[in-house]
Formats: structure tokens, C-alpha cells, sequence
């Protein structure tokens, strides 16, 4: 009987019914405090899975922005000459200093170094406005708001403590790892999670990509930033300077 | 091509929504900062949820058949979003609470009391799902936000006919309404 009346249900939500079937099926949601209560139940699991799929839409929205380098212009004023001449002096001797340097080093850590940038927390975002109560995070929750205080170690400490790491877990563990100068135990999460991640694929590339550079090892890095070079992802501009500089 | 990439955000491929994204993104920013007075990073909010929109849209098939193609109906559902955030005289950054702004806004707002019920329930409604798990996470994902037919669940996943599939569907079902009966206790508790 319930079996009946869900798909019922599901035939009013998609819009299947015919006008009388509709007009007949208010009336039952009137008359009967268990269809009802069914009829709710499925309107709300049907919201919430709404949501959790934007979640995973926002989440894949923010990867997106976290892989642009921004090039829009963030103001206006008045162009003067006084202001900007010292500058654009200071910045044509770093360039120049970055062109030796470059020059002199296009080793492996040198690219690392010039590359590699800790990547932002998109997995559980922490709300400015967040009322959330200490006792009810979850130790995810807690270990991405000691990555967001650049606290490593104890991000790492709390990620390690998660049973059953999902992808994003695991990746962010390996980045406490990177960002805090372990590349050996950054790379040995990354190596086998590479083949399997699926949200995370080509962050996992990229960033085991420049593990291997700070490593040495760059048959292994270049072997990524191939197949990143011809990904059609964020990381393709960045891979192919990487394999010219190599 | 629009038609390509229609097809896959209907399919919920996430890539390709990154890659909507990126595309269109700086040209977006440019023209609203161009027409209204704003920050770079309030204009990066409203594309950012105008984009979630226009996915939600697409996928339940709310694209209005007015716009051949993808660009001017993502730039014209970013300006609505902007319209919105100064009639709410919006202060916060709109990224703070992206779900909230998937759906156009009316002129009135709910009450307060029943919103926040309703807050609450969804809350629950999202423990009970994180709690239920593949592949019946998926499965009603797919039935429920991207109108897949049961003879395309019994496809997509496997199942000799679409009775099982259907019985399936069914059981999944019953199982997340019954981890909702936990978690509404428990939110009753707390």
C-alpha cells in the first residue's frame, strides 16, 4: 500500500497526473494523516537531496575559481607618475632579479617554489557567520579549521584520526603534508589516490606533480605535467611553463 | 556546443560546470563591474551563484527556451541575482550562504519561525543522507533532483528489470526516512 501511495507521489512531484487524479489526490492529503506525513517526508528527502547535490555543484564551483589567476583589474583612480614611477622601478629589478635567478636555476625546487601555493579549503567551507557550537563540529569540521589557520601539524593530526578518509580528506591531508615541508608523506597519499580520486583528480596531479619536483624527482613530475598539459583543466597553462622551464 | 554542455550539467558532470564557470567569468565580472559600481570580489559572488543557479535550473529543466545558448542566460540570471542583493540591501558576501540564493527570491520572505523549522529539517534531512551511502544515496539523487526514469536507474545501475529497480528505489527510500525518523528525534532531543 505505502509502495503505492510513493509512487503516487513521485507521479504528483514530476507533474504526471492528470487534473482529476491531482484533485483526487489533494483530497486524500487532506483526509489521511499518514499519506500525509508520507507526502512531507518525500518532499523534504527530495529537498535535501537538492541540496546536497548544489553542495557538491558549489564545491566544484569554488575548485573552478581556486584554479584561475585573476587578471581583472580591482580599482580605479588616477594614473600619476609620482606614485607608480618608484614602483614600476622596484618591480622592473625584481624582474630583473627573478630573470637571473631563473637563469641560473631552473631546477627542480626552484619550479617547486615559484609554483606551489597552499590550495584553499573548498571542502567545508567555514561561514564568517557560522553559529556552529564546538561540540557539534565533526573532527572534519576541526581539522579544516586548523588547515585554515595554516596550523598544520594538528591539521594532520586530526585528518589522520577520520576513519574511512573520504578523496577529499585524503587530499587535504596530503596538502598539510606539502604545506609543511613533508613532501615524501604528501606524495605517498597522493601516488595511489591519483588513479582513483574523481572529484579531486587533477588537484591530486598537480600538487603530486610538485611534490615530485621538490623531491628531485622529475621524470616523475614531468610524466603529470604531460598529461595535465593537454587536460583542458586549470592546471594546463601552468603545467606546459613548467614542462618549457624542465 | 551549448547543447553538449547542456546535456552534461543535466547529467551532473561537475567538470563541465567548472569549466562554465571559467569561461565566461572574467567577461561576466567585467560587464557588471563596467555597468554597476561594485568591488571585484562582490562581483565574483554573484557570478558564483549565478552559475549555481543556472545549473540548478538546467537540471530541472527551468532554462527559459528564450535563450539559444548559454552565456546571455547565465549574464541576465547574474544581474537578476544582483537586483535581488540590493532590493535585500544585502550586506553580507552572498557566498556565505550560496544555497540560499539557488531559487529567485519573491518580494516577501517567510515568516521567521517557520523558516527556521524548516532550516532545521533540511538539516536533518542532510545528516539522514550522509548517514545512508551509496548507491541509494545516488539512486534517489538521481530519481529525485535529475528526474531519471526507473528504466534509467535500472540502466545506470545495474538491475535486471525496472521491478527491481523500483523495489530498489523503494527500499532506499524507506531507509532514509527511516535514519529522518532518528535524526528529527534527535533534533527534537537537542
Amino acid at each position: 500500500m505505502e509502495e503505492q501511495d510513493i509512487a503516487l507521489i513521485d507521479r504528483y512531484l514530476s507533474g504526471e497526473l492528470s487534473e482529476s487524479e491531482e484533485e483526487a489526490f489533494r483530497q486524500r492529503l487532506k483526509a489521511e494523516k499518514d499519506l500525509s506525513q508520507l507526502f512531507e517526508d518525500v518532499r523534504y528527502l527530495q529537498k535535501g537531496l537538492e541540496r546536497a547535490e548544489l553542495e557538491k555543484a558549489w564545491k566544484a564551483i569554488q575548485a573552478a575559481e581556486a584554479g584561475i589567476v585573476d587578471t581583472a583589474p580591482t580599482g580605479g583612480g588616477t594614473f600619476s607618475w609620482k606614485v607608480w614611477l618608484p614602483a614600476a622601478a622596484s618591480v622592473a629589478l625584481l624582474v630583473i632579479a627573478a630573470w637571473f635567478f631563473l637563469l641560473r636555476s631552473t631546477e627542480p625546487q626552484a619550479l617547486y617554489a615559484e609554483y606551489f601555493e597552499v590550495y584553499p579549503n573548498v571542502e567545508a567551507p567555514i561561514y564568517r557567520d557560522s553559529s556552529a557550537q564546538a561540540d557539534s563540529l565533526t573532527a572534519k569540521d576541526l581539522a579544516f579549521r586548523r588547515y585554515a589557520d595554516e596550523d598544520f601539524d594538528m591539521a594532520i593530526e586530526i585528518f589522520e584520526s577520520i576513519q574511512k578518509p573520504d578523496e577529499g580528506t585524503l587530499f587535504y591531508l596530503g596538502m598539510s603534508y606539502l604545506a609543511n615541508d613533508e613532501a615524501t608523506k604528501a606524495a605517498a597519499i597522493w601516488e595511489p589516490l591519483s588513479e582513483e580520486a574523481v572529484d579531486y583528480k587533477t588537484q591530486v596531479q598537480w600538487y603530486l606533480a610538485l611534490a615530485w619536483l621538490k623531491l628531485d624527482k622529475e621524470e616523475k613530475a614531468k610524466v603529470i605535467f604531460e598529461e595535465l598539459a593537454e587536460s583542458g583543466t586549470a592546471y594546463e597553462e601552468r603545467s606546459r611553463a613548467i614542462l618549457k622551464a624542465l | 556546443m551549448d547543447e553538449t554542455l547542456i546535456a552534461s550539467l543535466k547529467n551532473g558532470d561537475m567538470q563541465a560546470l567548472g569549466e562554465l564557470y571559467s569561461k565566461y567569468r572574467q567577461e561576466f565580472i567585467a560587464m557588471i563591474r563596467a555597468k554597476y559600481k561594485m568591488s571585484n570580489d562582490d562581483a565574483m559572488d554573484i557570478y558564483q551563484v549565478a552559475t549555481l543557479r543556472l545549473y540548478n535550473n538546467v537540471v530541472k529543466g527551468k532554462m527559459t527556451m528564450m535563450y539559444d545558448s548559454i552565456k546571455p542566460y547565465l549574464f541576465s540570471i547574474g544581474l537578476n541575482v544582483y537586483k535581488e542583493m540590493v532590493r535585500e540591501d544585502m550586506k553580507i558576501p552572498l557566498s556565505s550562504n550560496p544555497l540560499e540564493w539557488v531559487d529567485d527570491r519573491g518580494e516577501g520572505q517567510e515568516a521567521t519561525d517557520e523558516a527556521l523549522l524548516k532550516e532545521r529539517l533540511l538539516e536533518a534531512t542532510k545528516k539522514a543522507i550522509e548517514k545512508l551511502g551509496d548507491p541509494c544515496q545516488s539512486m534517489l539523487t538521481r530519481f529525485y533532483y535529475f528526474r531519471a526514469s526507473i528504466r534509467q536507474l535500472m540502466e545506470e545501475f545495474g538491475y535486471k528489470n525496472e521491478a527491481t529497480a523500483k523495489n530498489k528505489k523503494y527500499k532506499c527510500l524507506q531507509q532514509l526516512r527511516e535514519l529522518l525518523q532518528k535524526e528529527k528525534i534527535q533534533m527534537a532531543l537537542a
